[in-house]
């Protein structure tokens, strides 16, 4: 996979130089900066330690840090979530790791029913601020239960924020603005392209802001007029920008929107698009009804429908359990978007 | 397991006696906190039955129980509630107004209304808002007593549960995860045993290799004793200990919360309460005088904690969105402003 110069173009804010890096080095990279940093830090979870992760993502933590902080822990995500939450509620910054988000619902009441509400219960008294980090999505032959793309689920839970990054230098940028939110956060890690998606990372800190899209390729006012605005995150970015890069052979310019941040979402930078060239495309992993899309559709027709051209279009996961064999057939690859990009720009 | 060894099975009184055990100042306000939950129960059973409050988790019988168990916290410690045990939130130190603004609801709940009766809570109590998911405080517990011990502080924490959480899945992770990490936490339950649950929590936590003991929940001194050689325990880095308390709750009361026979339920002899009472009368540490003033003075208590709950203002149509987040995100602003235009 090739990743798109513009996705890991990035102005110097840090205080490091920068160097070539894997979604998995960076995100190891903001982990370890921020225990450094934090003292109140800790890793917890499902083998984290010693053999740092089953996608190495924590390697060399538990090396650097030792088991007070970097914790193994018994294989229960329910457990793992709710003891991360009372570290939370005594005050400690607790960063579980889910081995895979298909493996988050045992653990899923601790987090709708717990970490989303401790604030409101309490009146704001207490909170548990964390961030659950898990990897996401298909495409590594994992079949139906370490495939899944389950962002809706969370997003729908009110208390919750939900971040996917597409490439290491947001990767790392949003994994440390995470970590410092006072809310909790659900941080996916798409794990196609942990290794895949290799860019340019500072040494040193810096944060890529919550709730803040990224257009990463624009159309100028020229092309405006037969462009469309393809709206997209972890993975599945590198979907829209191949089948954008197809489009174009064929004049049609595109507007791509990487979310980076799914919840709360930045719904001004994509009404400002959608504004601009009148025709809307969703891609996600996730299954068709009421995936996010449903929901960013449905925002784009409240707050600008009258600057739609063409009816908006979903390309995604189908309505089923995901696929071993198929998986994919089932994944919105770029021939798949490329048809919804010439027929919303014919329509 | 040997301090708990001590304090099982030690009968009325832990043989020394209130005075020996705490002293007369601190068992007198053992059987206040008992009376309090006791008259404030059936209060609320009443206020429940007229429809004034939606709902309320009865604890008369239990209620020395829970009281003595959260006196043997100390002031560091932390305490997590399930619903049934808010009077131990208030023997923490909540006061009987503060509970009653929150099972109203009112603009001065600390909670602002969010949460349904019976789920009181103070960070400066140090008492964990309970949640409505029964067993799922049991594994936070362990959390953030992992996260003491962490911190290198002496703090302990301590979560109360009924037969029923023991029975969650959350409870097998509070167990397990408790006792794999040694966390220095006491798990508390008020256990009638029931159809549903076969084995002993003592069997139980055999298997998971954390400590248990057990005793009758009808000996306030008792349950204090046990419940604070157990935080001891935990204090002094040996690790967790279920506490089996064994309770029977009454729900046949008199009609008229003011009726004397409230503080000794029938059949005589059974009532906690009227026992403590009774061992409290016998040390010469509460008399009939004494009794009486106590009593008046606890339900004026209440009576003005629900007249001031019940006359106090909702809160705000803002409030629903506040505490959803830190800050309220636009999406929510716009909510609040497109109901309210």
């Amino acid at each position: 996979m090739t990743v798109n110069e513009s996705v890991n173009r990035h102005a110097p804010q840090a205080d490091g130089a920068p160097r070539v890096m894997n979604m998995v080095q960076a995100i190891n990279d903001a982990l370890r900066l921020e225990m450094k940093r934090d003292e109140r830090m800790v890793v917890l979870g499902e083998d984290v330690g010693r053999v740092g992760g089953v996608f190495r993502v924590t390697q060399g933590l538990w090396d650097e840090f030792g088991d007070d902080r970097v914790i193994d822990t018994p294989l229960s995500e329910g457990g793992i979530l709710g003891t991360a939450i009372g570290m939370a509620l005594y005050g400690l910054v607790p960063v579980p790791e889910i081995q895979f988000a298909d493996f988050i619902f045992p653990g899923y009441d601790q987090i709708v029913s717990e970490l989303a509400k401790m604030r409101w219960r309490s009146g704001g008294e207490y909170s548990a601020k964390m961030v659950v980090r898990t990897p996401v999505g298909g495409g590594i032959r994992g079949g139906l239960y370490h495939s899944q793309s389950p962002e809706s689920l969370f997003i729908h839970v009110a208390g919750l924020k939900v971040v996917c990054p597409s490439n290491p230098y947001d990767a790392k940028g949003l994994l440390l603005a995470a970590i410092r939110d006072p809310d909790p956060v659900l941080f996916f890690e798409p794990k196609r392209i942990y290794r895949a998606a290799r860019g340019e990372v500072p040494e040193g800190d810096y944060v890529v802001p919550l709730s803040k899209a990224k257009v990463v390729r624009e159309v100028d006012a020229g092309q405006a007029g037969r462009a469309v605005t393809i709206i997209a995150w972890g993975a599945m970015l590198y979907e829209a920008i191949a089948a954008a890069d197809k489009a174009a052979e064929q004049g049609i310019h595109c507007e791509i929107v990487d979310l980076r941040t799914l919840w709360p979402v930045d719904i001004d930078t994509i009404v400002a698009s959608v504004k601009k060239t009148g025709r809307v495309i969703v891609v996600h992993e996730a299954p068709k009804t009421c995936g996010f899309g449903a929901e960013l559709i449905t925002l784009v027709n409240e707050k600008c429908f009258l600057s739609l051209e063409a009816p908006p279009v979903r390309v995604t996961g189908f309505d089923t359990p995901f696929p071993y064999t198929l998986e994919m057939d089932y994944l919105p690859l770029a021939h798949r978007i490329l048809p919804a990009i010439v027929e919303t720009a014919r329509y | 397991m040997s301090s708990l060894a001590a304090a099982e099975g030690s009968g009325e009184g832990a043989q020394g006696g209130a005075t020996r055990l705490i002293g007369p100042e601190a068992a007198r306000s053992l059987y206040a906190h008992a009376v309090r939950a006791r008259l404030l129960s059936a209060r609320m059973t009443l206020l429940q039955h007229a429809g004034r409050v939606a709902f309320h988790a009865a604890c008369i019988g239990e209620e020395v129980a829970i009281a003595a168990t959260a006196m043997a916290l100390r002031e560091r410690d932390w305490f997590f509630p399930g619903h049934r045990e808010w009077a131990g939130a208030l023997v923490r130190g909540i006061p009987t107004v503060a509970y009653a603004h929150q099972a109203f609801g009112t603009a001065s709940d600390a909670g602002k209304g969010h949460g349904t009766p019976d789920h009181p809570s103070s960070k400066a109590c140090h008492v964990v808002p309970a949640s409505g998911m029964i067993g799922a405080h049991l594994v936070q517990a362990v959390g953030a007593a992992w996260a003491a011990r962490m911190r290198k502080d002496d703090v302990v924490t301590l979560a109360m549960f009924g037969t029923s959480a023991a029975a969650s899945g959350d409870f097998h992770n509070a167990v397990n995860f408790a006792g794999v990490f040694k966390a220095p936490c006491v798990l508390v339950s008020r256990d009638h045993r029931s159809e549903t649950q076969k084995v002993s929590l003592a069997d139980r936590a055999a298997a998971y290799g954390v400590a248990c003991a057990s005793v009758d929940g009808a000996d306030a001194l008792g349950v204090l004793a046990l419940v604070r050689s157990a935080v001891a325990r935990a204090a002094e880095g040996k690790g967790s200990t279920l506490v089996e308390i064994a309770t029977q709750r009454f729900d046949s009361l008199p009609d008229d919360w003011g009726a004397p026979e409230l503080l000794s339920l029938a059949p005589a002899g059974a009532d906690p309460l009227a026992r403590l009472r009774a061992a409290l009368e016998r040390e010469g540490i509460l008399d009939a005088a004494a009794h009486g003033a106590l009593v008046v003075e606890i339900r004026a208590e209440i009576d003005a904690a629900v007249a001031a709950a019940e006359s106090a203002a909702r809160p705000s149509f803002a409030s629903i969105f506040e505490d959803v987040y830190a800050e309220v995100p636009a999406h929510l602003r716009a909510q609040a402003q497109e109901a309210s235009s």
